[in-house]
């Protein structure tokens, strides 16, 4: 990750928020998410429009970013739109287009409280039973609130558009690029093609929303993040994303996202859901999804980083591939949509 | 003691030491680096022993860098231009259960019985 400077930090938060004088108190490099380079940065303002101490997050490009994302200034115009339509976001508040924070393009946005809905990691899984019903449907609601953006009123051009077919045809794109051959993957992108359903018109898709990337405070939801990998595609595709087996944590019963029952989730989002949704498609998108998410991580196995701890976390995920693999395998076989 | 041999026993004594003096007594924003760093220890010892012996042994896949391997890359073609969609979950099936099996040897051994995934993910 490149190395912030203070001075420079403070300098220009005090021009973008017109304070008399601004001290950063902390920088606190983030992990997780998919790609993007985060921080956190406490600062203390003296005047102008963010008088007193709060906690900001920067977000800036990696050195070697996924080919799925959109880049920091895209995501900036992302969250724009999707705060405006009453979805629960951190606020994007400056963007820094002439990278003079971070040597790249960057902005920052608001902290959001609370933990990821399921811990990423074995050691502090947080118990899924302590989520309430209510929460699954709120993320259900949230989810369609998403889907419902009117693709002609937000940018279109700004995101990458891919229906089903086009879905398939950019699988394999992803696969030409990675430098070794992976017949599984093959297969199971052949399973997809010979089983292609009815499509949707396409939606505004989050492109990564699992249950780490939905923050909670209690059992309030506080805020959906990591919007890189935004794009216009099948709804499904989110939803299958969601509820597949490898987006469970290990709470393989809780279909929605290891946190909660697929009905609760379907109930929530057909509350709200301008579009209609054949549900039982799911477990086609659910395999859909773990093919996704196979490629992404070989992608993320070869991808270089400077930073040892996301070094090693890539590394893993490199590895891990051959976990996904395997059960698009047992996905296929006991396949009953 | 061959070189890789030597390579495992390192790696281990790396391991258990890490595991038993280090990670008990780290603060609770270090403990998910730590596990992290022994997953990346075991794997990378059942990768030194894999390694050793026969050149059948060596690994397809070692770290992010898969040796080229002429037979999967026939058999992905073939798969991509249709010569097994007749029969998706016939012989072909095996053959890609024992492929990505060989590699979860050295990754996660117990997924194939477990089917737990590991959750250390730059996803």
């Amino acid at each position: 990750m490149p190395k912030l400077q203070p001075g420079v930090v403070a300098e220009w938060l005090k021009n973008q928020t017109d304070a008399i004088e601004t001290n950063i108190l902390k920088i606190k490099p983030l992990y997780g998410g998919a790609s993007m380079e985060t921080w956190l940065i406490s600062a203390d303002f003296n005047g102008g429009s963010f008088d007193g101490i709060i906690d900001l997050i920067l977000r800036t490009d990696p050195d070697a970013a996924l080919p799925q994302s959109i880049g920091a200034l895209r995501e900036f115009q992302v969250l724009q739109i999707v705060n405006s339509e009453n979805i629960i976001t951190p606020k994007p508040l400056f963007v820094d287009s002439e990278g003079i924070l971070c040597g790249k393009p960057a902005f920052f946005m608001t902290s959001i409280s609370g933990n990821p809905a399921v811990q990423t990691d074995n050691i502090l899984f947080k118990d899924p039973k302590s989520i309430p019903t209510s929460f699954t449907k709120t993320i259900g609601r949230q989810l369609a609130r998403i889907h419902n953006i009117d693709p002609a009123k937000t940018l279109i051009n700004l995101l990458h558009s891919r229906g089903q077919q086009p879905r398939i045809e950019y699988f394999w794109e992803q696969l030409d690029q990675i430098p070794f051959s992976l017949p599984t993957i093959e297969w199971a992108i052949r399973w997809l093609n010979m089983n292609l359903s009815e499509t949707n018109a396409p939606t505004l898709c989050h492109g990564d929303f699992r249950s780490s990337n939905i923050m909670r405070d209690n059992q309030t939801l506080t805020g959906i993040i990591d919007w890189e990998f935004a794009h216009y595609g099948n709804p499904l595709e989110d939803l299958g994303w969601f509820c597949a087996r490898c987006w469970r944590y290990g709470n393989d019963t809780k279909r929605a996202g290891g946190v909660g029952e697929l009905k609760d989730l379907m109930a929530g989002y057909e509350e709200e859901a301008h579009n209609t949704i054949d549900w039982s498609l799911l477990p086609y998108w659910e395999v859909n999804a773990t093919v996704h998410w196979s490629i992404i991580a070989h992608q993320q196995g070869l991808r270089y980083c400077n930073d040892s701890k996301k070094s090693l976390e890539l590394v893993l995920t490199g590895e891990k591939a051959a976990e996904i693999e395997y059960d698009l395998l047992e996905q296929i076989r006991n396949f009953k949509g | 003691m061959p070189n890789n041999h030597k390579t495992e026993k390192i790696l281990r004594a790396v391991n258990l030491l890490f595991a038993d003096e280090i990670t008990p007594n780290l603060p609770k924003d270090k403990v998910e680096i730590a596990s992290m760093i022994l997953k990346g220890l075991e794997i990378a010892i059942r990768y030194s022993r894999i390694n050793e012996g026969s050149k059948e042994c060596l690994p397809k896949y070692s770290f992010n860098n898969r040796i080229p391997d002429a037979e999967l890359d026939d058999i992905a073609n073939k798969i991509r231009n249709g010569n097994f969609d007749d029969e998706l979950l016939g012989p072909i099936f095996e053959y890609l259960e024992k492929e990505v099996s060989s590699r979860l040897l050295k990754s996660n051994p117990d997924f194939v019985t477990d089917k737990k995934f590991s959750q250390f993910t730059a996803g």
